[in-house]
C-alpha cells in the first residue's frame, strides 16, 4: 500500500452530474508487476443507489472498490464522492465505511469497542458513543454480545459486527467487499435480504462487490459487470438478463447459464439457421452491424416451453439425455448438432479475443443445451420430444467480438 | 457368553510399541533437561558453599544454604553497582532497539517497494559479522567521540548489535498481521500513526515482548564489548564477575553467588514472559 503523505485540500471539484453519489472517471490501475486491473473505468453511481460490481475473479471489481476506498492508489483517472474529488485523499479522509470479506474485526477489542472505534476516532463523547452503539446493536441483534471478543463469536455474528461497525456512523457511502462469502448458504440468503432492507431504510449509496451473479441480480439497483478490468455493462439486473450488451454478460448472468451455439445468419437478416432449423427473425427486431454470415445464437433455458402458445412459436426437436428435477421444473439436457462458441468470448480472461478461429465444419459438431421446462411436460431421457421457444427471447452475437447484434424485442403485453 | 467371562483385554502389539516409544522419548527429554540444568544447579550450589567447601575434591551435592556469599558480594564489592549498570544498559538499549526496530520493520513489512527483500536481507547480514571483527574500529570510533568508559557507549553498541535481529523479528510479526485489520482502521477514520498505536501495536505485543526479551538477554549477558568499553566505575555484571579472579586466588563461591545474581533477573523475566515468548515466536504460524 502506498502511504498517503500529501493530502490535497484544494478546491473540491464539482462533478457535472449533480446527483452523482460516486463517480469514477477514466480510472486506470496497473500494478507494479505490470498487470492491468482496471482499464479506463467510467461509472456514475447515483446518490442513494445500491450498485453491485460483479465479475469472475481477477476482473478488477475488488480493485475498483479498494481504489474507491482509498486503500489503493489508481494509476490514472479521478474518483469523486458526492461531488468532491477524493482521488488524492487517504481512506481516513473519505468518510466511507467498508465491510471486508474477512470482516477485519479488531480481535483485541470487544464487540462494543469494535463498534465504538470509528466514533472514538471522530472524538465523540462517551454518552453519544453509547447511544450510537446501542442503536446499532439493537438494529443488528448484537445487544447480548457487546462484551464478547470477536474470537468468541460465530461467523454470522462476526459478519453482523462488521456491518455494525460500518453502520454506526453516517458515512457518505458503504463499500462491501464480498461480505457474505464466508457464510453458509442459508445465512447468506438471510443476510442478503437484511442488507437490502437496511439499505432501503438508510438510503446511503452502497457499492457491493461479489462474484456471485445471483447475489448481484437480487441485491443491486444496478449491476456493473466487469471482465478483465473493463466494464462490460452497467444496467438494472432485469436488463442485464434480457438485453445483455455482449455474449460475456449473457453467459455470466443467469443460472443455469444461457445456451450458446454457432449459427448462420441468412441473407438480408431475415432468418438465422441453427443446426439446420431456419428460424425467421421478426421484423420488429433489427440486426445491427452484420447482414449475413456466422453469428452466435443465445437462448436462455427459461425461454423454452414444452407447449406451443402465442409466445412460444418456434420448435426444436430434441432427445433429452439427462433430466434433473427441481420440483416445479425440470432441467432437460440435450445436444444439438451445432458448433460450440469460442471459449475466449465467455471465459473470464479477456486475452486472445482477436485470435479466435471459428470452429471448422469438418469437426464433429455438437453443443450442449439445457431447457428449463414445467414439470408437467413429463419428458423422458432418450425419447424424442419437442421444445418451443420465442424469437423474442433469441439473442444474436457478432462472431468475432461477441457483441450483441440483435436489437431487443419491444416489450409485449401478452393477454393473460 | 456374557462379557464377565472374557479375559481382561491385553494390550495389542501396536499399543505396546507406542508405550515403549513414549518411555524412550521421556527418557531422552530427561537426559537433555539434566544436561542443561546441571551447570545451573552447580552454580547455585556452589554459591551457597563456603570457600573451603567449594574446593572440596569430592563435591557435596546437597548443601545447607548459607547466604554469606551473597551478602559479601553485594556489600563488600562493587557488584551491586555493576548489577544496576547492567540493568540500565540492557533496559535502555532494549527500549531503543524496539523503537528504532519497529520504525524500520513496519515500513519494510507494509509498504511495497522495489528491492524490499534485499534491504531486509542486508539488515540481517549485519548480524553475520562476528563482534570481534568490529571491536577495534568501534573502540576507535567511540574514543574519538569521547564515549569510551561511559555506559552510553554500551547502550549504543548493544542497540547497534541487536537492531538487525529486532528488525528481522518485528518485520515478521508485522507481516503476519492481516493488512485488512489495519485497512479497516484507516477506513474507520484513523491515520497511520493512530492505527499503529491502537491496532497494530496491541496485536503484535506478544512479538514485541519476545523480541524485547531476546534483546535484553543479549545486552545483559554480553561480555566482550563490556569488558573493553567500560571503566572501573561503569563495568557491567558479567565483567564484574572477573573481579573475583585474582592472581592469588579464584573465589569460586563468590563468582557463583554473583553469577546466580546475574542469572536470576533473566530467569524471572523469561518465566514471566514465557507465555508471550512461545506465542510471539510462533505468532502467525497458525491463523
Amino acid at each position: 500500500m502506498t502511504a498517503h503523505s500529501s493530502i490535497k485540500e484544494g478546491t473540491p471539484r464539482v462533478s457535472k452530474t449533480k446527483a452523482a453519489g460516486i463517480e469514477f472517471s477514466a480510472v486506470n490501475m496497473t500494478f507494479a508487476d505490470g498487470t492491468t486491473a482496471l482499464k479506463s473505468l467510467d461509472l456514475v453511481i447515483e446518490e442513494g443507489e445500491f450498485v453491485v460490481f460483479v465479475g469472475p475473479s481477477g476482473c478488477g471489481k475488488s480493485t475498483a472498490l479498494r481504489i474507491l476506498a482509498g486503500l489503493e492508489q489508481a494509476t490514472g483517472g479521478t474518483i469523486a464522492i458526492k461531488g468532491r474529488d477524493v482521488t488524492d485523499l487517504g481512506p481516513q479522509h473519505r468518510d466511507i465505511a467498508m465491510v471486508f470479506q474477512s470482516y477485519a474485526l479488531y480481535p483485541h477489542k470487544t464487540v462494543y469497542e469494535n463498534l465504538a472505534y470509528p466514533l472514538k476516532i471522530r472524538g465523540l463523547g462517551k454518552a453519544a458513543i453509547e447511544t450510537a452503539v446501542a442503536g446499532v446493536a439493537d438494529l443488528l441483534g448484537l445487544a447480548a454480545l457487546l462484551q464478547r471478543k470477536p474470537g468468541a463469536l460465530s461467523g454470522g455474528q462476526r459478519q453482523r459486527v462488521a456491518m455494525g461497525r460500518a453502520l454506526v456512523r453516517n458515512p457518505k457511502a458503504f463499500l462491501m467487499d464480498e461480505p457474505l462469502s464466508n457464510l453458509d448458504a442459508a445465512l447468506r440468503v438471510e443476510m442478503r435480504g437484511e442488507i437490502r432492507r437496511l439499505h432501503r431504510r438508510l438510503g446511503v449509496t452502497t457499492v457491493y462487490v461479489t462474484h456471485d451473479q445471483v447475489e448481484a441480480m437480487t441485491m443491486g439497483d444496478r449491476v456493473a459487470v466487469l471482465r478483465g478490468g473493463e466494464l462490460q455493462q452497467f444496467d438494472a439486473p432485469q436488463r442485464l438478463y434480457e438485453q445483455p450488451a455482449n455474449m460475456f454478460v449473457a453467459s455470466f448472468i443467469g443460472s443455469p447459464a444461457i445456451n450458446l451455439a454457432m449459427a448462420e445468419l441468412g441473407a438480408g437478416s431475415a432468418a438465422v439457421t441453427l443446426a439446420g432449423n431456419a428460424i425467421p427473425l421478426p421484423p420488429s427486431r433489427r440486426v445491427e452491424g452484420q447482414s449475413a454470415g456466422p453469428v452466435m445464437i443465445g437462448i436462455r433455458p427459461e425461454a423454452f416451453s414444452y407447449r406451443r402458445d402465442l409466445e412460444h412459436d418456434v420448435s426444436l426437436t430434441i432427445t433429452p439425455d439427462l433430466i434433473e428435477s427441481l420440483g416445479a421444473e425440470l432441467l432437460v439436457h440435450f445436444a444439438i448438432p451445432a458448433a460450440s462458441v469460442p471459449v475466449a468470448l465467455t471465459s473470464s480472461a479477456k486475452s486472445a479475443v482477436s485470435q479466435i478461429s471459428l470452429p471448422g465444419n469438418a469437426r464433429e459438431v455438437s453443443t450442449r443445451f439445457v431447457a428449463k421446462l414445467d414439470a408437467r411436460c413429463a419428458y423422458a431421457v432418450g425419447q424424442e420430444a419437442t421444445v418451443w421457444f420465442s424469437t423474442d427471447h433469441l439473442m444474436l452475437f457478432e462472431a468475432a467480438t461477441g457483441r450483441t447484434i440483435l436489437a431487443s424485442a419491444p416489450m409485449l403485453k401478452l393477454p393473460v | 457368553m456374557t462379557s464377565a467371562t472374557l479375559p481382561p483385554p491385553r494390550p495389542t502389539r501396536r499399543l505396546l510399541r507406542a508405550r515403549i516409544l513414549t518411555l524412550i522419548r521421556a527418557g531422552a527429554a530427561l537426559i537433555v533437561s539434566l544436561m542443561f540444568f546441571a551447570p545451573i544447579y552447580w552454580m547455585v550450589l556452589t554459591a551457597f558453599k563456603s570457600g573451603n567447601e567449594a574446593f572440596n575434591a569430592t563435591p557435596s551435592l546437597i548443601v545447607w544454604p548459607d547466604f554469606g556469599n551473597f551478602s559479601l558480594v553485594l556489600t563488600q564489592s562493587n557488584f551491586g553497582l555493576a548489577l544496576s549498570t547492567s540493568l540500565f544498559v540492557a533496559t535502555t538499549s532494549t527500549v531503543f532497539c524496539l523503537i528504532l526496530g519497529a520504525s524500520i520493520a513496519y515500513p519494510l513489512a507494509r509498504i511495497k517497494m522495489r528491492g524490499q527483500k534485499h534491504i531486509a536481507f542486508w539488515i540481517l547480514s549485519l548480524r553475520i559479522i562476528p563482534p570481534i571483527a568490529v571491536i577495534i574500529p568501534l573502540f576507535l570510533l567511540l574514543r574519538s567521540v569521547g564515549l569510551t568508559g561511559s555506559i552510553w557507549s554500551l547502550v549504543i553498541v548493544y542497540t547497534y548489535m541487536n537492531l538487525p535481529l529486532t528488525v528481522w523479528l518485528l518485520r515478521g510479526f508485522f507481516a503476519d498481521l492481516p493488512a485488512e485489520i489495519e485497512e479497516a482502521s484507516f477506513v474507520d477514520g484513523a491515520g497511520r500513526f493512530r492505527t499503529f498505536i491502537g491496532v497494530t501495536l496491541p496485536l503484535t505485543a506478544p512479538g514485541f515482548i519476545a523480541t524485547a526479551l531476546l534483546c535484553f538477554i543479549f545486552a545483559w549477558n554480553e561480555f566482550l564489548f563490556a569488558n573493553i568499553l567500560t571503566g572501573a566505575a561503569t563495568r557491567t555484571a558479567p565483567v564484574g564477575l572477573t573481579e573475583y579472579v585474582t592472581p592469588v586466588s579464584v573465589e569460586w563461591n563468590k563468582i557463583m553467588a554473583a553469577g546466580t545474581l546475574v542469572v536470576l533477573p533473566v530467569w524471572i523475566g523469561a518465566l514471566a514472559a514465557q507465555r508471550y515468548l512461545v506465542r510471539g515466536l510462533t505468532l502467525g504460524a497458525v491463523k
